[in-house]
């Protein structure tokens, strides 16, 4: 009836090809109806679920997303993928309610092949249970576009989060519940209140490019005789300018989180000039 | 040049020979997956079939059970990988004169009928299809609706040309009409064409001619061909399917309304020893029947369906659920009451049916339409098949076999598969198909590869370069998808997509003119990405990667969006919302699809050793015939003696001795010298991929490692130990074995016994248990048997659900109930009771059961009492799932990779299955599944290489910060450290890399990423997904629309 | 619900009786489908059939007696299960008990005593033929004519002897008849459950014809076609049979009669059990109806070999059966549907039923019962005596 008024969800769901999404294909072969909500993006391994895939399509406006994978042990590939598809999702859970998101707008499943009707039954429960929540943002009581800039706050931060919690996020735990605890609410908070910044000391620069030529991102301006600048926005927080800052120069800080970064020097300003070289 | 690419080799071209490895007659899908499977495994095969197209009866069938896939969507891409096989040669339209020689070297000569079509210039176009005059009867459509003198099989037909009808033709009746002479720009049409003699010579022969359905005229009881609206079950197959007679619409022939009350009539033609009819069971019909009563109810939910039967034998896997998801269907009855046809109503055409109840009488209904469930009769002219092949039939004119062996025929070199052998199956007649292969491989084994010939693709075109210009295919599927989803309006708005440059639909995209579309559409549109929006790509997407290769573009320039599986078929009440799905999809997959890059794949070394797990007859067999292929075979027993389940075993229905069979196996076994043998072994470690496994097994206190190629998982079963009906209380209550065991040694308590009663279902048809164990009722009368011979004086009672001795088991039901055996049938909700009572001084046991016919209690008194206890799956079935990575049923057996059309392979590539772990099966069957699996592995063993997917990690060093996380996430080992002047940087090792992308999606910098699966590419489906776009579309597309 | 044990000894005396094709039986109620009982009345053939089973005939009910041994269930029982040799051995049981009906006991005694169910003197037994230059048989004769009981005594029935008689005589056929030295055939008694009877009256009958040197026996009951044929061989003896209605063909195709007079109506055949199912012979009768000139056989629904049982088989015909439950009433009306003016039969029983039903029709002229006899009488016309020059 009200079909103009009614609350249609988008989801995304990211399947495992060897048991999810065989799951999914049998509930279909066995015609087990379910409401058509979801979109699927295969993948091999739910454990290639990447923190920044949840993070984008949220920040897309969807409102919720699934991740199914092979039941734990049962794990297509030798590597186990579906335990880090776990401690990602409630790593992401965290970020999420730092967000602002009801966390349980994401939701991972273990699915096998067999299951179909399990697959069936849980497309019908997490729509059920996104339909309540409503439109993202709409719970939450929060504006899309404000939820938009919160997630692409925490997005920026993902590669500093990952390294940060490279152990935690490859952790194996004897049972799923476990994972629950994996990452406290504060320990998220921290780690973002936490991340630092990178800053080049203009005066100590010798302009070696050496930074400049190891940073991932090339976030690092400045050719030879010109002091370079850390651009702040394309920087990842890895610190590998400061390991690789040679220390007779020492050019390379890291800032606290409460510390502002200083403006980059001006244009003109950044020619360097070396002892011995007459004005 | 085109059609050369889809058809692979032209046939008969004059470069040939003539000279092959073995030639398959039939080309049902049995004989399409014995060709498929040697020709794999480097034999040349000729694959003779006598009809237009090969496809066989599988072809005319709209879905099959228990899974309801859609059958033409499952068999027809074989049919493209048979016509691309370099290895094969197809020969339709060909009947076998003569076959001279002897194993090794046959001489066979087969005449090449006329098809007045010259197959190397028709293109299929169909024009004189269109033109021809003539029409009569449809034989693809069971002759309900009629078809043109001149066409195409069907649809999906290989070759895919059309064949003039010599009967009805108007010029080859009186010399009348050339029309499509004048119409065909090809000047492909010969009119004088004449039959062609054709020999060739090969070293094995694999009969696979199938069934022919029983044809109820022959008993004029069933009104069929008299009352216009009693139809055949493969007529009403017919009707169903959307490329059926009425495009899926079932409809009544007298009137052409839908008919709303329908009923089938079970065992037409079967289990009758009437004349005209058989005495055997088929089988089939019992589940095709449920398969029809569901697929009726899709097309109308308030259909009524009334099935009339006096047996439910659903003893495959999962036939059982699908018994009671159909039973549970509203409107849905099962009656147990064989019927007759009254009469046909003069106004309304209905046809009653008078059917007996045990309490109320005999009724008369009337039916819209009635189906009569025929059963499967011996191939045409089987007679006369016996003579020319020279092999012997048994007395149902089926072909003699050897149940230790029901491939191998009474003459040497000759094999057989599918239903040739009795009435079957498809699962078991692919089984059986690739186990003639594995024999055939035994024989020719010095000869393999001599004849093959690798696959040649065109030279892949670079586009790199290129703006992306992506093709969008959507598929009607028949009716799966066209019914739900609003094709067209996708087709509309894929076209309006960035990036996509052309868009069409297709009744099905697999069929080989969708496919030769593609290529064209890739050559005359330069499309450089293609997009199918079909079914799932787990059983699709290898069959159009290879179309994308034929048009000389990188296979991996290829996105599938599945809206069957995940739209369709899910959403089928929710038409708009299932299309806008449709479109959604296909949005997310041109987003993708327009980013992805082209990968080459490369070969890996196979290891020709293969492990065999499980040393009982699965396993032994097995290991046997791929040590015969001349590979060495690893052979594990957990027990301290080879032998499994049949070492229990001690005599057959049909008289095997077992156990001689069973130590002339395990001689064989040991004598061999390819086959290594671990008893008392267990397996602590399997790791490893397709064509290089190493596995560690632990026996006598040490532990080896084994590197192998191919693993066979054969862990074989457990029996039930009942708890009910006093078993373990009291010593005359045992399981149906340990009576065998006691017959064997002549224990006077059971062949001494006045009185013996069995009861079936026990621990199985239940909540715990839902599966039907399917070897007891077999066991059971066979061991009935056993003792009446032992003791004709002895009374006994079988108590029984439903009696299962299906295929020819059932003139043994017959025999025992001959014999004075007597059956009594109970319900799970009247179930017997056994209580041990004291007559005078006489200790008996009391078993009282509900006779449904009587309506009385009858209390029997037993001396012994023996429980046809459930086969459960192997207490090791999980721990060897988890090592080796293969996954179980609902029920706990071994899981296939496809229930119909890869019975014996694991979704796990390189890992196969067979025996009683798959399923409960007798050991004829455990036998033939053996050497299938067997067959199956060969694939892989007699390749030098496997290819693996290009679809791996790389690294981009200068992203790489060597924080390590992706080394120490890939467990396969795939990533190190390597030295650079930039410092150590990771870098993959191709080989080992598995693309399950852990690493990816570990790496903070993004240095390492998965190719095929990259951040970019999925990102972009996450985006096309996103809500917001939805609406802007929905307007664009309303504008298109 | 009732608790009973299997009975050993009722088995074993069933099986004694020959009722041992229970064995195969599995159930599956197609007996019951086709049983034209269950038309007019509940009755289970498969519920006989697992009373043997057991062990557990009710014979003291009534069902036991109500199979006509029509043969339509042993016709399609998908497991050959023998069920009229079922319901038989439980008669043999019963009536040995002495508890068969009333009726059948009264007709045991006339069959004893007079040769003939239908308590006349056997010494009137040949009065049918009176004036109608019938010979006693001798030997040497080319047949003998054994009309049975009911064209012997029935006043009905006699018009078919009689007629017999006349186009024998017409077509020049040498024959003779037993008269008072013919017995009942037995048949009927013995699937009435009276086995001891039935083999009196076959010996007796065996050896008046061995005595009077009868070799070939012309039949115009059914009944006595398949107790001569298939039953009197359990006494190795073995007699040329042939039944009225294929001698009349065979007397048509030789020209030794001709069929000259009009019979403009349309007309119906009735297969008799015994002679359709039990015996194969559904051509004859309806060639020889095809050459009569001006008659128009139409077909009746259930016909050949789903021939609608009378209701007069298997001792039937000795029992009452209440208005309602007559399957001969169900014929008629098949017979008129399809618009017959005659219903042609060529059955003793059958016409007896036949005209039973009849007489209890609305318009009882609406439709005429006639023997394929009476109808070839008509269609040979009166006997012209040739011209004294012979031209």
């Amino acid at each position: 009836m009200s079909a103009g008024t009614e609350f249609k969800p988008n989801i995304i769901g990211f399947l495992c090809n060897w048991c999810c999404y065989g799951g999914a294909d049998l509930a279909g072969v066995s015609r087990y109806q379910f409401p058509p909500y979801i979109r699927v993006i295969r993948v091999m391994c739910s454990g290639r679920v990447d923190l920044s895939f949840v993070l984008r399509a949220f920040s897309n406006g969807t409102d919720g997303v699934f991740i199914g994978g092979c039941h734990l042990n049962d794990c297509h590939y030798n590597t186990q993928g579906n335990f880090d598809a776990l401690s990602m999702t409630h790593l992401a859970k965290k970020l999420l309610e730092h967000a602002g998101i009801n966390p349980d707008r994401l939701r991972i499943e273990w699915v096998s092949a067999g299951e179909g009707i399990r697959y069936a039954d849980i497309m019908i429960d997490f729509a059920a249970q996104i339909k309540k929540l409503g439109p993202l943002g709409s719970s939450e009581g929060i504006d899309r576009n404000e939820l938009k800039a919160k997630l692409e706050e925490v997005k920026k931060l993902v590669p500093y989060i990952k390294l940060v919690k490279k152990e935690k996020l490859a952790s194996r735990l004897p049972n799923e519940a476990d994972y629950l605890k994996l990452f406290t609410s504060d320990e998220v908070e921290t780690l973002l209140s936490e991340a630092p910044a990178y800053y080049i000391d203009p005066d100590k620069c010798q302009a070696c490019m050496i930074c400049a030529r190891n940073c991932p991102v090339e976030a690092i301006d400045g050719g030879k005789g010109q002091i370079h600048i850390i651009n702040q926005e394309k920087c990842i927080k890895c610190g590998t300018c400061l390991e690789v800052c040679p220390p007779r120069f020492g050019a390379v800080k890291k800032l606290a989180a409460e510390e502002p970064v200083p403006p980059p020097i001006p244009e003109e300003a950044r020619i360097i000039a070396r002892a011995g070289e007459e004005r | 040049m085109a059609k050369e690419l889809v058809e692979g080799q032209p046939l008969n071209s004059p470069e040939e020979n003539n000279i092959g490895d073995i030639m398959v007659v039939g080309g049902g899908i049995s004989g399409i997956q014995a060709s498929l499977d040697l020709a794999t495994a480097g034999f040349k095969v000729y694959l003779v079939e006598k009809s237009p197209t090969i496809g066989g009866h599988m072809a005319q069938l709209d879905k099959t059970f228990p899974t309801n896939d859609c059958s033409m969507c499952i068999e027809s891409p074989k049919f493209v990988e048979c016509s691309r096989h370099p290895n094969i040669e197809i020969l339709t339209y060909t009947e076998v004169d003569k076959v001279e020689g002897e194993a090794g070297d046959f001489r066979v000569t087969l005449t090449r009928k006329p098809r007045y079509i010259d197959e190397d210039k028709c293109t299929g176009c169909t024009t004189c299809v269109e033109y021809c005059p003539v029409k009569y009867p449809d034989k693809f459509n069971q002759d309900i609706s009629n078809n043109k003198a001149t066409h195409i099989y069907f649809a999906q037909a290989i070759p895919l040309v059309t064949y003039i009808d010599p009967e009805t033709c108007l010029y080859l009746q009186d010399e009348k009409c050339q029309i499509c002479v004048g119409v065909c720009k090809n000047k492909a049409i010969d009119l004088h064409q004449k039959p062609e003699k054709v020999e060739i010579e090969v070293g094995a022969i694999i009969l696979s001619p199938g069934y022919e359905a029983f044809d109820p005229k022959l008993r004029e009881e069933y009104g069929y061909g008299k009352f216009e609206n009693v139809v055949t079950s493969l007529d009403y197959e017919r009707l169903l399917c959307a490329t059926g007679p009425y495009e899926g619409e079932i409809l009544r022939a007298s009137d052409g309304k839908h008919p709303h009350n329908i009923a089938w009539i079970q065992c037409v033609g079967s289990r009758q020893v009437i004349p005209g009819g058989n005495s055997y069971c088929s089988a089939v019909c019992c589940t095709y029947t449920q398969k029809q009563v569901i697929l009726t109810k899709d097309h109308d939910a308030d259909a009524r369906c009334t099935i009339f039967h006096n047996d439910i034998r659903s003893f495959g896997k999962d036939f059982e659920r699908f018994y009671q998801r159909t039973e549970n269907l509203p409107g849905v009855r099962f009656i147990r009451s064989y019927v007759s046809v009254g009469k046909e109503i003069p106004e309304s055409k209905n046809v009653t049916i008078k059917y007996s109840t045990p309490d109320e009488g005999v009724k008369e209904e009337e039916f819209d339409m009635v189906v009569l469930s025929v059963g499967l009769n011996p191939p045409a002219g089987y007679e006369e098949l016996a003579k020319k092949f020279g092999i012997e039939l048994e007395p149902h004119g089926f072909c003699q076999t050897n149940e230790t062996n029901p491939m191998k025929t009474s003459r040497p070199g000759i094999f057989i598969s599918g239903a040739f052998g009795g009435p079957i199956d498809i699962p078991e007649s692919v089984v059986t198909a690739s186990g003639a292969g594995s024999q055939c491989g035994e024989l020719l084994g010095y000869r393999r590869g001599k004849l093959s010939r690798e696959r040649v693709y065109p030279p892949e075109r670079d586009v790199s370069g290129e703006e992306p210009r992506v093709g969008v295919f959507v598929c009607h599927c028949g009716a799966n998808i066209g019914r739900v989803v609003d094709v067209p309006s996708t087709v509309e708005y894929a076209m309006t997509l960035p990036n996509v440059v052309h868009a069409q639909e297709d009744l099905f995209s697999c069929s080989t003119d969708a496919a030769q579309q593609i290529v064209d559409a890739i050559n005359e549109k330069g499309l450089n990405r293609v997009v199918v929006a079909a079914c799932t790509p787990r059983t699709h997407e290898p069959l159009f990667r290879d179309t994308l290769r034929e048009a000389g573009i990188n296979q991996y320039y290829f996105d599938m969006a599945n809206i069957r599986e995940h739209d369709s078929w899910v959403h089928s009440k929710e038409k708009e919302e299932a299309t806008q799905k449709a479109k959604d999809l296909i949005r997310m997959s041109v987003a993708r699809a327009s980013l992805l890059e082209p990968l080459q794949e490369f070969d890996l070394p196979v290891d020709k050793r293969a492990l065999a797990v499980g040393g009982g007859v699965a396993g032994m067999t097995a290991a046997l015939s791929i040590a015969n292929q001349g590979h060495e075979v690893h052979l594990v027993e957990k027990d301290t003696d080879l032998g499994g389940t049949a070492r229990q075993l001690h005599y057959t229905l049909e008289g095997l001795d077992v156990q001689a069979y069973l130590r002339d196996l395990i001689r064989q076994v040991y004598q061999h010298p390819l086959v290594h043998v671990y008893t008392g072994a267990t397996i602590t470690e399997a790791t490893g991929y397709v064509g290089n496994f190493t596995t560690k097994v632990e026996s006598e206190g040490r532990v080896r490692e084994i590197k192998h190629g191919a693993a066979v998982i054969a862990i074989g079963a457990d029996v039930y130990q009942p708890t009910e009906y006093l078993y373990g209380e009291d010593k005359r209550v045992m399981t149906h074995l340990e009576l065998e065991e006691k017959i064997t040694q002549r224990d006077e308590s059971v062949t001494g016994a006045q009185s013996l009663v069995m009861i079936q279902c026990v621990g199985c048809r239940n909540e715990d248990r839902n599966y039907c164990s399917r070897i007891c009722c077999q066991e059971s009368i066979k061991n009935a048997l056993k003792l009446k011979e032992l003791n004709p004086e002895m009374d006994i009672y079988i108590l029984f659900r439903d009696i299962r001795t299906y295929g020819f088991n059932e003139d043994y039901y017959r025999e025992a109930a001959n014999k004075e055996v007597k059956f009594i049938r109970y319900t799970p909700e009247d179930k017997p009771q056994v209580e041990a009572v004291k007559e005078g001084d006489k200790e008996i046991l009391r078993v009282t059961v509900t006779d449904p016919i009587l309506g009385k209690k009858i209390a029997l008194d037993a001396d012994a009492l023996a429980l046809a206890a459930a086969v459960v799956p192997s207490a090791g079935s999980q721990e060897i799932a988890r090592l080796f990575k293969v996954t179980l049923s609902p029920d706990g057996f071994l899981q296939e990779a496809h229930v119909k059309l890869r019975p014996v392979d694991f979704a796990a590539e390189g890992v196969y299955l067979c025996g009683i772990a798959h399923y409960p099966k007798l050991m004829s069957e455990t036998i033939s599944q053996a050497y299938g699996a067997a067959g199956r592995a060969l694939t892989l063993l007699a390749n030098d290489t496997v290819t693996a997917s290009g679809s791996i990690c790389v690294v981009d060093e200068g992203k790489c910060i060597s924080c390590g996380a992706c080394i120490s996430a890939c467990a396969y080992g795939a990533i190190e450290f390597k030295e650079t002047k930039q410092g150590k940087k990771a870098s993959v090792i191709p080989v080992l890399c598995k693309g399950d992308g852990l690493c990816n999606s570990k790496c903070p910098t993004g240095a390492i990423s998965l190719k095929h699966y990259t951040d970019e590419e999925l990102l972009s489906q996450i985006d096309a997904a996103a809500p917001a776009p939805v609406e802007v579309q929905k307007e664009k597309a309303g504008v298109a629309g | 619900m009732e608790t009973v044990a299997p009975f050993k000894e009722a088995i074993d005396a069933i099986k004694e009786a020959g009722g041992e094709a229970y064995k195969l039986c599995y159930q599956c109620g197609l007996c019951d489908t086709v049983c034209p009982w269950n038309r007019v009345r509940n009755f289970s053939m498969r519920n006989i059939v697992r009373q043997a089973a057991f062990g557990l005939p009710e014979i003291e009910g009534e069902d036991i007696w109500r199979c006509t041994t029509c043969g339509s269930c042993p016709q399609r029982c998908p497991r050959g299960v023998g069920t009229i040799d079922v319901s038989l051995s439980f008669r043999r049981i019963a009536s040995e008990a002495g508890i068969s009906p009333a009726s059948i006991h009264s007709v045991s005694a006339s069959l004893a005593a007079e040769g003939n169910p239908l308590r006349e003197e056997r010494a009137k037994r040949a009065d049918w033929a009176e004036g109608l230059s019938v010979k006693p048989f001798t030997e040497g004769m080319e047949i003998l004519y054994f009309p049975g009981c009911y064209l012997c005594y029935d006043s009905r029935l006699k018009k078919v002897a009689a007629a017999t008689a006349s186009i024998l005589n017409r077509a020049g056929v040498d024959f003779g008849i037993l008269g008072a030295k013919e017995n009942c055939c037995g048949e009927s008694i013995r699937k009435a459950g009276d086995e001891e009877l039935f083999k009196r009256l076959a010996r007796e009958n065996i050896k008046t014809f061995i005595d009077n040197g009868v070799k070939k026996i012309l039949v115009s009951s059914p009944h006595c076609y398949h107790t001569f044929k298939n039953e009197y061989t359990e006494f190795r003896a073995n007699f040329e049979v042939v039944h009225i209605s294929q001698y009349l063909f065979e007397l048509i195709n030789e020209g030794r009669l001709k069929l000259t007079e009009e019979y403009g109506k349309k007309v119906t055949y009735h297969d008799p059990c015994y002679l359709g199912r039990h015996n194969g012979i559904y051509d004859q009768p309806r060639e020889v109806l095809k050459k009569v000139p001006g008659l128009e056989l139409v077909e009746m629904a259930d016909s050949r070999q789903d021939s609608l049982c009378c209701g007069g088989g298997g001792g039937r015909i000795w029992m009452d059966t209440p208005k309602g439950e007559r399957f001969s009433d169900i014929r008629l009306g098949q017979a008129m549907d399809v618009g017959a003016e005659v219903l042609v039969t060529s059955c003793p029983y059958c016409i007896t039923n036949f005209e039973d039903s009849r007489v209890t029709l609305e318009d009882s002229e609406a439709i005429e019962i006639k023997d394929i006899t009476e109808i070839v009488q008509e269609a040979i016309g009166e006997e012209k005596k040739p011209d004294k020059d012979g031209q």
